[in-house]
């Protein structure tokens, strides 16, 4: 039997018990690059998917949408260089994520912007953009720029990630967030007999318009096909309560990477795999970023 | 344990966290209670039923067919993934996300979508010598047949009718 008291400061040791911010900061510079580079993709075609004469009309978007979302759109007047203006603001906002400038503002600037073009038009987004909208909130309240940062260099005690320890509790938070995405992802598929009977894997891996690099067809063997897709229910039952377990944590992490590489492979789903695979990072243990760290400055030679 | 803002956020957004992927059949409806309301105008609404309930098992394409008052008519593709390079089409990946979602009978999402995009049609291809009198939406869907539900043939590609619109809703 477990006491509450020790309940309560099992809590507090998982949630508030210090240590070096270098993983929600490593997390951060790669998250701002992605948050770049989706805000990128976007912009190419802006005008058809978040202009007012786009796909979805400003009249259709406040009538369908504008109501109940926030959005900045909501608070500009109806024209194209309003959408340039969002996306601008986002991708400067992203930028200085990453770099670690202003982090705390940025990351609110990020996630305010993120959410008003995510609304502008939301029949155009997948799960990875889901992720990005809640690690982009979690971020917020991160101690994110406290390390590798601009902001760091520039303070009281210029270090860059020789800083002190502080206590995790965003970044349990934000682990967690990924554990629950990958969970819920597995009990999803429980219900759907295409995942329990084994062929789930064939169809996205044969649909043309999934279809990316050769030889998804080796998927067309019964014998791979179930051997793959039960991998797929293991994994992301594996990232929900067995990837806290520290013997686990490591393999777990290269099977889940593995399986976001041969999907990135096989299936053309934009961004998604990298978002995916910067979130894991989220779970490995600052000592092993600053050995990196250090390792690199020695190539350097700073 | 301390109970201050940091905890109660921390339980507050567990529970958030682990509960509303459930109520992901609400993802294009008006939110109801302060809660949801809250979650919708914050952008913070999720669902993970990823590729599952049920899997994607066919490609689509959506095409208009755009009637003009002397007879003519233009057909347009809306991107199709499977004609494009490797490049182009992770490029215009989302197109394959927004006519999934045109295809979609049962979406509330393709309620929104289909006028929507009928709208911007006409705002692109009208003109004033030779008026559009009439738009189509159709979609081409191509199911991923397994071996043995193929029976020795190849996947037929089958086209319907999912959205009309005319000038005078009283012609035919």
């Amino acid at each position: 039997m477990i006491t509450l008291r020790e309940l309560f400061e099992a809590w507090e040791g998982f949630f508030h018990t210090p240590e070096p911010p270098v993983t929600v900061a490593v997390f951060r510079i790669l998250f701002g690059l992605l948050l770049v580079i989706n805000a990128l993709l976007i912009a190419r075609e802006a005008r058809y998917w978040l202009g007012p004469e786009g796909v979805l009309s400003h009249d259709n978007y406040r009538q369908e949408f504008g109501r109940f979302r926030f959005s900045l759109f909501n608070y500009l007047p109806a024209r194209n260089s309003s959408v340039y203006i969002v996306l601008a603001m986002h991708i400067f906002a992203a930028t200085f994520l990453t770099l670690g400038l202003f982090t705390r503002i940025s990351s609110i600037l990020a996630f305010v912007t993120l959410v008003s073009i995510f609304h502008r038009n939301p029949l155009i987004h997948h799960s990875g953009d889901a992720v990005l909208r809640l690690m982009s909130f979690l971020l917020i309240f991160s101690p994110a720029g406290e390390a590798l940062s601009l902001d760091n260099l520039l303070g009281d005690r210029p270090q860059l990630h020789a800083v002190p320890a502080v206590s995790p509790w965003c970044l349990r938070l934000m682990q967690l967030q990924v554990s629950i995405v990958y969970f819920r992802a597995f009990l999803c598929k429980l219900g759907d007999p295409d995942w329990l009977k084994g062929t789930a894997i064939y169809y996205p891996t044969q649909i043309e318009t999934f279809r990316r690099f050769p030889g998804g067809s080796i998927f067309a063997n019964r014998r791979v096909q179930k051997l793959a897709t039960w991998s797929v229910l293991c994994i992301e039952f594996s990232v929900g309560p067995l990837i806290w377990i520290e013997e686990f944590r490591y393999p777990i992490l290269l099977c889940v990477v593995l399986f976001h590489l041969s999907i990135e492979y096989f299936m053309n789903i934009q961004l998604f795999s990298w978002i995916m695979i910067v979130c894991l990072l989220l779970f490995v243990e600052p000592h092993y970023f600053e050995v990196g760290i250090d390792f690199i400055r020695v190539l350097a030679g700073v | 344990m301390r109970v201050d803002f940091v905890t109660l956020y921390i339980a507050t957004y567990l529970w958030f966290a682990w509960i509303w992927p459930s109520h992901t059949h609400l993802a294009f409806r008006p939110a109801t209670g302060w809660w949801n309301r809250t979650v919708y105008w914050l952008g913070l609404s999720h669902g993970w039923s990823m590729f599952a309930n049920p899997i994607t098992k066919c490609s689509v394409a959506i095409e208009a067919r755009m009637f003009r008052e002397d007879g003519d008519v233009e057909i347009r593709h809306l991107p199709r993934l499977d004609r494009l390079g490797i490049g182009q089409a992770f490029l215009a990946a989302r197109h394959r996300i927004y006519q999934v979602i045109l295809r979609d009978t049962r979406g509330v999402a393709a309620q929104i979508a289909r006028p929507a995009l009928v709208e911007y049609l006409w705002r692109e291809y009208d003109s004033p010598e030779n008026p559009l009198v009439r738009i189509e939406l159709l979609a081409e869907s191509q199911y991923a047949f397994q071996d043995h539900e193929r029976g020795g043939v190849e996947s037929p590609k089958r086209t319907h009718l999912i959205h009309v619109c005319r000038s005078n809703p009283t012609l035919p």
